[in-house]
């Protein structure tokens, strides 16, 4: 019996260590954070058709994040987050200009997506070149690191989810009556205003593109822009509900990338196949 | 007074000359139904009097006043039904939010809301999702939003797609009670007239430019018919083609 129980302590004392673990707290931390704020924004990017963007958006994220740190090295005082951000609205407001000045998405998307790419290449070949860290940058960029994340990222972090989720709730109502129809919107609200609302949710999604790069990388920051609105296993479109799923996925590809020493997009992008394309599959399959 | 005046209005949409020299003249209180074929212009026409596409060339003025020049006028004046095909039907919202959409824009109050659901038989359904409505259904919402926002002219564009036949009777009198009731102008875009024909509206005959103007038994001849719908043949009183979403012999 004696020896059963210290069996069993010893089995505590390894899940306590596992789950009291710093890094594993950190990542739940930070990815639970990027969870919420990636199924609201995914509910966005659903709702105002914006999936393009959201898909596209991979050249901007390492466009922005590698010129932020690139500009970093050499003007100290700019931090590379800001200036991420700064670069990324400024694409999305460009695409926003195109789509407002009659050009077709497909057309507006490719010009920035060109520039991004010509950007994104230039600056991770400086990075390269200049900082001696540059390939390990660009690896946390594309790939993210969950678990090193410094008690600095998870405070932004946190404001991030507050700013991002305030907006989206401030704004909610008028996004999805903007989206429900939005020739009706425009006449109620004038094409000024209707233009506003567009770009805000422009802003919204590249904001969240990169604040989700910074915690997951930007490989993983698609699979939470794009995931959570698809809802094969929920009968009803439901954030809540969808929130909760999102989360659940998120925090096992934790606790399985720690167990199974494997990166946490790896695993994330694994379980998305499971739980969000496999179920559309075999209901397809059936209907056939 | 004239709830809508349009002289010579040309409008462009790129390289097409989708409007020419439009003319017409509407009194106030009446209603004006506008019946063209697919690409003849009557959605584009309804959009430039709403101030949503400029015009290349010409005059519009709705109760006096331009629509380039002045839109919040025209969105106090004019309540407005857009076609269904630009909705996103799966957005989850609720009938009764759908409706109060003018209100949550400062244009209503909830009355006219509750007055709106009512008149269109959608108080049962004002707790269920738009998604989760029938075609026929989906469209009355639409119906009974536009209905919400207190107007002068209401502006409705193919208000009876997507609704059975014994429904297209019943929307077309009940707009045109409320129109009569209330005194105030409309506006149809549709390609089927048979239902509005008993009321006696004007009837703008459109094909990229004015075929016909004046009431039913004016503008519906063969010659007109046969320019808009490339043939017609008499059979009866009147024989009408169209080539919508049920075409309608009578």
């Amino acid at each position: 019996m004696e020896k059963y129980f210290s069996w069993a302590r010893n089995m505590d004392l390894q899940f306590a260590n596992f789950f009291l673990n710093p890094f594993y707290i950190t990542a739940v931390i930070g990815v639970s954070l990027a969870s919420i704020t990636g199924s609201v924004v995914s509910h966005l990017v659903r709702f105002t058709k914006t999936q393009f963007l959201a898909i596209e958006s991979l050249h901007m994220i390492l466009a922005a994040a590698a010129t932020g740190y690139l500009m970093n090295l050499f003007i100290n005082y700019l931090y590379p987050d800001i200036t991420a951000y700064i670069i990324m609205i400024l694409f999305m407001t460009m695409v926003s200009y195109m789509i407002s000045r009659g050009y077709e998405e497909n057309m507006s998307i490719a010009t920035v997506a060109f520039l991004s790419a010509a950007i994104a290449s230039l600056a991770s070949y400086g990075l390269a070149i200049y900082s001696p860290i540059g390939p390990s940058i660009i690896y946390n960029i594309l790939f993210g690191s969950p678990f090193f994340l410094r008690t600095t990222d998870l405070l932004v972090s946190i404001y991030m989810t507050i700013i991002v989720l305030g907006a989206v709730l401030i704004l909610w109502k008028k996004i999805l009556l903007l989206s429900f129809d939005p020739e009706y919107f425009e006449f109620l609200n004038g094409s000024r205003k209707t233009s506003l609302y567009r770009i805000i949710v422009y802003i919204l999604i590249a904001v969240s593109g990169i604040y989700l790069t910074r915690i997951v990388g930007a490989v993983a920051a698609h699979i939470l822009m794009i995931a959570p609105s698809m809802t094969p296993f929920i009968k009803k479109i439901s954030v809540s509900k969808s929130t909760i799923v999102i989360l659940l996925i998120s925090l096992s590809s934790v606790t399985l990338s720690v167990i199974a020493n494997l990166p946490f997009g790896g695993v994330l992008g694994i379980f998305a196949l499971i739980f969000y394309v496999t179920p559309s599959m075999i209901r397809s399959v059936g209907r056939h | 007074m004239k709830a809508v005046e349009v002289k010579d209005l040309n409008v462009f949409i790129g390289e097409a000359h989708v409007l020419k020299d439009v003319s017409f003249e509407l009194d106030h209180p009446s209603v004006l139904v506008i019946v063209g074929p697919n690409g003849a212009g009557k959605t584009t026409l309804l959009k430039t009097i709403l101030g949503f596409i400029k015009r290349s060339s010409g005059i519009i003025k709705v109760f006096n006043t331009d629509p380039e020049k002045d839109p919040g006028r025209i969105r106090n004046l004019v309540s407005y039904m857009p076609q269904i095909h630009n909705i996103d039907p799966f957005i989850p919202l609720k009938v009764r939010e759908i409706v109060s959409t003018p209100v949550f824009f400062g244009e209503s109050d909830h009355d006219l809301v509750d007055k709106a659901l009512q008149i269109t038989g959608l108080e049962e359904y004002a707790d269920r999702y738009f998604y989760e409505l029938s075609g026929g259904l989906r469209q009355r919402v639409l119906v009974a939003r536009a209905l919400a926002k207190k107007a002068d002219l209401l502006i409705f564009d193919e208000p009876l797609s997507m609704v059975d036949i014994g429904s297209r009777e019943h929307i077309i009198d009940l707009l045109m009670n409320i129109v009569r009731k209330e005194s105030i102008s409309m506006i149809v875009v549709s390609h089927d007239v048979s239902h509005c024909i008993k009321y006696d509206p004007y009837i703008l005959l459109l094909n990229k430019t004015v075929i016909g103007f004046g009431k039913a038994r004016e503008v519906f001849t063969l010659e007109n018919l046969a320019k808009i719908y490339g043939a017609a043949t008499l059979n009866g009183k009147i024989f009408f083609m169209g080539e919508e979403h049920g075409s309608s012999v009578r």
